[in-house]
């Protein structure tokens, strides 16, 4: 590692002080983006969460039935070509597309490209309106609806002349795919992390007073934790989701499998704040604290919690992964998400059909993007754990 | 001396020759013997005398080892006295046949998706035969009516035994009559079909083989009801009878020996509470007492006897006792085996079809799955054919709601005008149906018979979005709260829930529905059940829409009034109005009160039931249903389309069906006995 | 020895509890569905064209003893379940439960106990030997894969296999049994039968579980290795696998036997989905139906129940073998 020769070295004085007097979380930083790993993960990270923030933006066509392509049904994926038979170009371009079906192609659109029309990509062009950053929730109640909004527009990044793009391909309907993913990323980390939200917030309060106060509060905290970590998750899930009217609108679902998820999420995290804290509690330091006539909150604010924030933010990086996955598992067996509030595990839902399993491949395309996510959650988790653990170097 | 010679022999050999072993005749080759008076098959004394031959009689190798696996057989008699002493002759499609084999069928669960396997093994008094036209004889060796169609006969075979080996004589359909369809301890409100004009008929049986039908009032229909319904018009008598009171006095004794409450509850084990003729066997509702029984199933005519019945599937085995034989005596059924399995996934089936895992399939496939079973043909080494169909996927609005404010806004015709214009039948008919089919409005028969003004059949059946909208405007359905979807007129939010089976209708038309109101401002969530839970949701009255498919030829309608009386259909398929049927059934004790024009429906059916078809006067009644039906858009049309058909390259003897349908009993008038499977 | 058997009274006692806190939890889920067993019942009878009025859904609730206040309700149930082992019939399918239950829970927990036992066999031994190692290519690469295993869940995993043996081998590689043996009983042909077709489940539930418990071993390996009585032990000259085996190995081996109950359970939770792609007849496959399908909670409800017990029964055990193995253990909970 590189700071730990230079650390060692001893040479530069002025990087051995910077060292010692660098604070919690510029050490973390340091230590975080030297691990090539970890950054390249990030950088990922980063990435997905912009593509999901711009998907509006970056989507040529509208992501629901709306927006749906009716000319180029269970379309193969599009890509652009600067360069064929008929000479080089320097904006990209796709060709036009015709279809015919009859009994003799086995009733199935068969697609042919006529490579003397070419549609050529456009860059900043005008669609379908759309709104960033906004809110529009339709709760139960009127008093919850929510409607404000932040950029309204309808540039997007690009599209084509004449005819539309599919990057990847369509589905049966027509809907873009490559639209539909870009959201689905987008609807997929919102629920993750208002479920690790919610967890966190249970999952502190429960198990830092159970943790702090021990005892018997401690025992019977224990006990419905323990209750609640035995059973199953997904099939607790798919029995609260099976419970859901399905005359709930999609926001309202949103929330609800969000909250199904905290709830369901936040004995694991409970419980390793409690041990935490068990063991915490017993050290010096808050004897030390005790005596000089702290009181509780303030040891558990100023003392115990900044003991393990490090711990305490890795396992909030590791939990998402799990909040995602749970919720795609949902998604994927229909008790999840549903049209127009699509998630990754929303858009798995027609994969696992023959006919897509034979035909239409580039239904899995999301499901590459899923494994991305999960991997670069997981990787940028473990990147700070090791990076906010000050033993780190010595387990290596 | 040669001359001599030759006539001599030729004097001994031909009557030899006359007395041989009879051809084998098939469809396709007649071998020069003359067709009978019914098509595809012959009485015995009537093949014998047109092929000069004289028939012998063979038997399945097998059979003695399967007739052992039928709990509470006796041991295997001689054929001769197995066979009714005149057993139908039929005539095989391409070619006689051999013995064994093991059928795979495919359903969705117990009692639901079972329909066409159960029609391969199926019998009734009489059958169509394939041209769906002409009714022949089955069970039955001839019938007569009288002049005023008031007296229907039937001619038993005389020596026609049960699975069991017990005769089968004209009391078993009187049993099946008096003691079944009319003992309210069975089945408790009776059937249309065994009424004439809400009537009772009454049967004698001046003899053993001789069915007399006499009916209070003309119903010609009530042939082309045994020919096409899957209530088989006999029970065993000896079997079920010890249990029943009525027959037995020690009926209750008996059951409560064998660990039943009473005799009905015995008889409810066997028999179920409906004439459904595919309920649970005792092997599977009451397995604790199976062992101790007379028999694991109650016995059957058909063509196999079911030995094993468990959630997942069950077993049959070819029955000993069946009444057809072929064209060279051998006796039917071919097959030595029937395996029958589950899945209530409707991607799980399509895996299987392709794989070539089942030998016959045509329930809950829809044409949309055509492409990748066409794809497959090869592989899965199986044929799919692709006939019209006869009904059509409809949808109708629960015009009895729990809830009083969508009850009245689904009771207005206005509304359901809109939303059958709402639809967009072209988009359908491209996207799900590959532009194969032709945008219908439901008219309640189909094919449309001649008497039907053709302007009904795309009665509201136009693309009119603008229409619905304004529509819907007048009814007062608007969007009271802004947030583009349309809401009931007392404010309250109007979201439609969809639910339906794959059995039904395929999904895609459901989504695509689903849209097509989105469009014009209604919102509705789509959610697939099974047939179970449809059907469960439709009797306890708590669908908002019905999704299924419906309609029924008019030879049907004639002895069948289900579509035309509320909830106007079985409980197996699409119904609607469930409380005008509660007010109807308990005479305006409860339920709502139907309005005048189903009033009018009732009345008109049985009148219709009543006249014979083709007469102004019939004619008269007929249109007279099919305006009130249609203007009134109870239930609204889609497509009607093709369907396929799907059977594995191994099974011979499987002829191009005419229509894919429930309608005629699905695989009924193609004769599934005589198939066979060539391994 | 007294305290031992205390130990197993307290750890019984304490199962006991966690099976009724689940059975609350499950008998809740149960109610919170609209429409009672009753109204379904008549739905049925409605069939048979007997008309259903307010009075006979009453009178129904009244012989299911649906009208009981909850308390009441919950506690027969527990009764009936805990101690007589029935739990009913199933309201949408009209037939008792534990006969719908029957082989195919044993068969379900069969499959996950499989599962967790191959993860184990492959894991521990991998996950012991790289610990000893040094490189960080065998570093990387074992993290990469533990971490596939949380990426790719058992169902993607299902999904991609369907995928390759349907388009590529033509086989669909679909349920438990083959047609001939379906419905015979339980012999040595039928047992090897279902061995060919349940290694393909078993694969792919153990698959998150092998990744998982691979970087736990590990993980808990490093963490021993680094000790001091490692350390002691090696100078003093023990080596390779005797040092491994004998000194952190049998440590670390605690950890990963108390986390055999939740192994079991993140298996289960695969379960329902792996065994809807792959069409096993199971109570996994039977899960998915009554909850996703129908709603049938009756059924789902038992099903849940009878996972949870499972684990519960896991935890036990292992509690009690770690306290037959491990003094830490036996002190530390008495205390």
């Amino acid at each position: 590692m590189l700071w730990r020769r230079k650390a060692t070295a001893g040479v530069d004085q002025a990087a051995k002080e910077a060292y010692f007097t660098a604070s919690q979380g510029q050490l973390i930083w340091s230590r975080f983006s030297s691990n090539r790993t970890a950054m390249i993960a990030a950088w990922a990270l980063v990435l997905m969460i912009f593509m999901g923030l711009f998907a509006p933006f970056l989507s040529p066509y509208d992501p629901t039935i709306a927006g749906r392509d009716e000319q180029y049904e269970n379309g193969p994926p599009q890509i652009p070509k600067f360069w064929d038979e008929n000479g080089f170009s320097w904006r990209p371009f796709i060709y036009a597309t015709e279809r015919e079906r009859s009994m003799a192609t086995n009733f199935r659109w068969v697609i042919t490209e006529n490579r003397d029309e070419r549609l050529y990509m456009q860059f900043f062009t005008r669609d379908w309106d759309y709104k960033l950053f906004h809110l529009d929730y339709d709760l139960p109640g009127k008093a919850f609806d929510v409607d404000f909004a932040l950029i309204s527009s309808d540039i997007h990044l690009f599209g084509v002349q004449g005819g539309q793009i599919h990057l990847f391909g369509t589905d049966a309907s027509g809907k873009d795919i490559f639209s539909r993913t870009l959201h689905a990323i987008w609807t997929s980390l919102a629920v993750g992390t208002l479920g690790v939200f919610i967890s966190f917030v249970l999952a502190l309060i429960i198990g830092g007073v159970a943790g702090y106060f021990g005892g018997w509060i401690d025992s019977v905290l224990q006990m419905i934790t323990d209750a609640i970590r035995t059973v199953p998750s997904i099939p607790l899930f798919m029995a609260l989701a099976a419970f859901m009217p399905d005359t709930w609108s999609s926001e309202t679902r949103f929330f609800f499998i969000s909250i199904i998820l905290g709830l369901i999420g936040w004995p694991t995290l409970a419980r390793r704040i409690r041990t935490h804290l068990l063991t915490e509690r017993t050290q010096e330091y808050v004897l030390a604290a005790e005596l000089s006539g702290a009181k509780p909150g303030h040891i558990i604010r100023r003392h115990l919690l900044p003991s393990f924030t490090s711990y305490i933010i890795v396992d909030l990086m590791i939990s998402f992964p799990y909040m995602v996955r749970s919720e795609t598992a949902l998604s994927f067996i229909g008790l999840g998400l549903k049209d127009p509030v699509n998630s990754l595990g929303a858009l798995m839902q027609n994969v696992s059909k023959a006919d897509v399993l034979l035909n239409y491949q580039w239904y899995f395309i999301p499901v590459i993007f899923f494994i991305a996510l999960v991997l670069a959650f997981v990787f940028v988790g473990d990147g700070l754990r090791d990076a906010a653990d000050p033993y780190s170097d010595t387990k290596k | 001396m040669k001359r001599y010679l030759l006539s001599g022999v030729a004097m001994l050999v031909l009557p030899a020759a006359a007395y041989a072993n009879c051809p084998a005749v098939t469809m396709g080759d007649s071998m020069g013997v003359a067709a009978g008076a019914f098509p595809q098959q012959y009485e015995l004394s009537e093949f014998e005398t047109a092929a000069g031959c004289s028939m012998e009689f063979s038997e399945n190798p097998a059979i003695g080892e399967l007739n052992a696996r039928i709990a509470g057989n006796p041991a295997l008699p001689p054929l001769a006295d197995r066979l009714p002493a005149e057993p139908l002759v039929v005539v095989p499609y391409d070619s006689v046949g051999h013995y064994g084999g093991t059928f795979d069928a495919l359903s969705n669960a117990t009692e639901a998706g079972t329909s066409d396997f159960l029609s391969v093994r199926h019998v009734n008094l009489v059958r169509y035969s394939d041209n769906l036209q002409t009714i022949v004889p089955n069970v039955a060796k001839s019938w007569e009516w009288n002049d005023d169609y008031t007296q229907l006969t039937f001619h038993l075979r005389k020596g026609h035994k049960w699975s069991d080996g017990a005769p089968f004589t004209s009391a078993d359909v009187k049993f099946w009559y008096d003691n079944l369809m009319f003992d309210s301890n069975v089945i408790e409100k009776p059937k249309d079909y065994v009424l004439v004009g809400g009537e009772r008929m009454t049967v004698d049986t001046p003899d053993e083989t001789t069915v007399v039908f006499n009916l209070p009032a003309p119903k010609p229909g009530l042939l082309a009801h045994f020919a096409t319904s899957y209530a088989q018009g006999f029970q065993p008598m000896h079997f079920l009878g010890q249990f029943h009171p009525a027959i037995n006095a020690d009926a209750d004794a008996l059951a409560q020996s064998l660990g039943f409450e009473n005799g009905y509850d015995a008889i409810k084990a066997y028999y179920g509470n409906s004439d459904w003729t595919d309920t649970p066997s005792p092997m599977l509702n009451s397995p604790d007492k199976v062992a101790n029984l007379p028999g694991a199933a109650v016995p059957t005519l058909e063509s196999h006897f079911v030995v094993n019945e468990t959630t997942e599937g069950r077993h049959f085995v070819a029955n000993p006792y069946f009444h057809m034989v072929d064209t060279t005596g051998q006796q039917l059924p071919y097959i030595n085996e029937m395996d029958e399995i589950y899945a209530n996934d409707h991607e799980v089936r399509l895996l299987k079809l392709i794989n070539g895992e089942v030998d016959y399939k045509a329930q809950s496939l829809g044409l949309p799955d055509a492409p990748i079973l066409l794809e497959n043909q090869g592989n899965g080494d199986y044929t799919l054919q692709i006939a019209p169909r006869i009904s059509m996927p409809t949808v109708s609005f629960n015009v009895t709601h729990e809830d009083e404010a969508r009850r009245a806004v689904f009771g207005d015709v206005n509304f359901r005008k809109a939303m059958s214009i709402a639809i967009d039948r072209n988009e359908i008919n491209e996207t799900a149906y590959f532009g194969q089919g032709v945008p219908r409005q439901y008219i309640g028969f189909s094919p449309v018979p001649s008497f039907v003004d053709p302007s009904w059949t795309s009665y509201a059946a136009e693309y009119d979005p603008d229409g619905a909208k304004a529509l819907l405007d007048g009814v007062g359905v608007v969007d009271a709260d802004g947030d583009g979807m349309r809401d009931l007129p007392n404010g309250d939010k109007l979201i439609i829930n969809m639910q339906f089976a794959q059995q039904g209708l395929p999904g895609q038309v459901v989504e695509l529905i689903s849209q097509q109101w989105a469009e014009v401002g209604i919102q509705t969530t789509v959610k697939e059940v099974t047939p179970d839970e449809y059907r469960s949701a439709q009797s306890s009255n708590q669908l908002d829409v019905g999704l299924w498919e419906k309609s029924q030829p008019l030879a049907i309608v004639l002895g069948n009034n289900e579509l035309w009386v509320p909830p106007f259909e079985n409980y197996f398929a699409h119904r609607s109005g469930m409380l005008w049927a509660e007010w109807i059934d308990s005479n305006g004790a409860s339920g709502v009160e139907p309005p005048d024009y189903v009033k009018g429906l009732i009345s008109d059916i049985n009148a219709f039931q009543s006249t014979p078809v083709g007469t102004p006067e019939s004619d008269a009644i007929g249109a007279r249903m099919v305006e009130a039906m249609t203007s009134n858009l109870l239930f609204i049309g889609t497509v009607l389309s093709s369907g396929p058909i799907y059977h594995a390259n191994a099974l011979k003897n499987f002829p191009e069906f005419k229509t894919e349908s429930y309608e005629y009993y699905r695989t009924y008038p193609y004769l599934g006995a005589q198939w066979y499977l060539d391994e | 020895m007294g305290q031992f058997i205390q130990f197993v009274i307290t750890r019984a006692t304490m199962a006991l509890i966690t099976l009724l806190t689940v059975s609350l939890i499950v008998f809740t889920l149960m109610e919170l569905v609209p429409g009672t067993c009753a109204e379904r019942y008549l739905a049925f009878k409605n069939t048979q064209g007997s008309q259903i009025t307010i009075a006979d859904i009453e009178a129904e609730e009244r012989r299911l003893g649906l009208d009981r206040p909850f308390p009441e309700r919950w506690g027969k149930w527990v009764y009936s379940v805990f101690v007589h082992g029935e739990f009913g019939d199933s309201c949408i399918l009209r037939l008792n439960i534990n006969q719908l239950l029957a082989d195919k829970f044993w068969i379900s927990l069969g499959i996950c106990m499989a599962a967790l036992l191959l993860s184990y066999a492959i894991a521990v031994p991998i996950g012991i030997i790289s610990a000893s190692s040094r490189s960080p290519v065998t570093n990387n690469t074992l993290r990469f894969v533990s971490y596939l295993g949380l990426a790719l869940p058992n169902f993607l995993l299902a999904l991609i296999i369907m995928l390759i043996a349907t388009v590529y081998f033509g086989e669909s590689l679909t349920g438990l049994y083959s047609k001939e043996l379906r419905d015979a009983p339980w012999n040595l042909a039928k047992f090897k039968d279902f061995l060919g077709h349940a290694w393909l489940p078993v694969f792919i539930l153990g698959w998150s579980a092998t990744a998982f418990a691979l970087q736990t071993v590990r993980a808990l390996m490093l963490d021993e290795i680094g000790k001091l009585y490692v350390t002691a032990a090696s100078a003093r000259g023990v080596s390779g696998a005797r040092l491994l085996w004998r000194y952190p190995a049998k440590h670390s081996l605690g950890p990963v036997i108390n986390s055999l109950g939740f192994d079991l359970n993140r298996i289960f939770n695969e379960l329902p989905i792996v065994a809807l792609i792959l069409t096993l007849t199971e109570a996994g496959a039977l899960l998915f139906e009554s909850l996703a399908r129908s709603n049938d909670q009756q059924l789902a409800g038992a099903i849940i129940f009878l996972l949870t017990a499972s684990i519960v029964a896991l935890n036990f055990a292992t509690d009690i073998l770690l306290a037959l193995i491990d003094p830490r253990v036996r002190r530390g909970m008495m205390g």
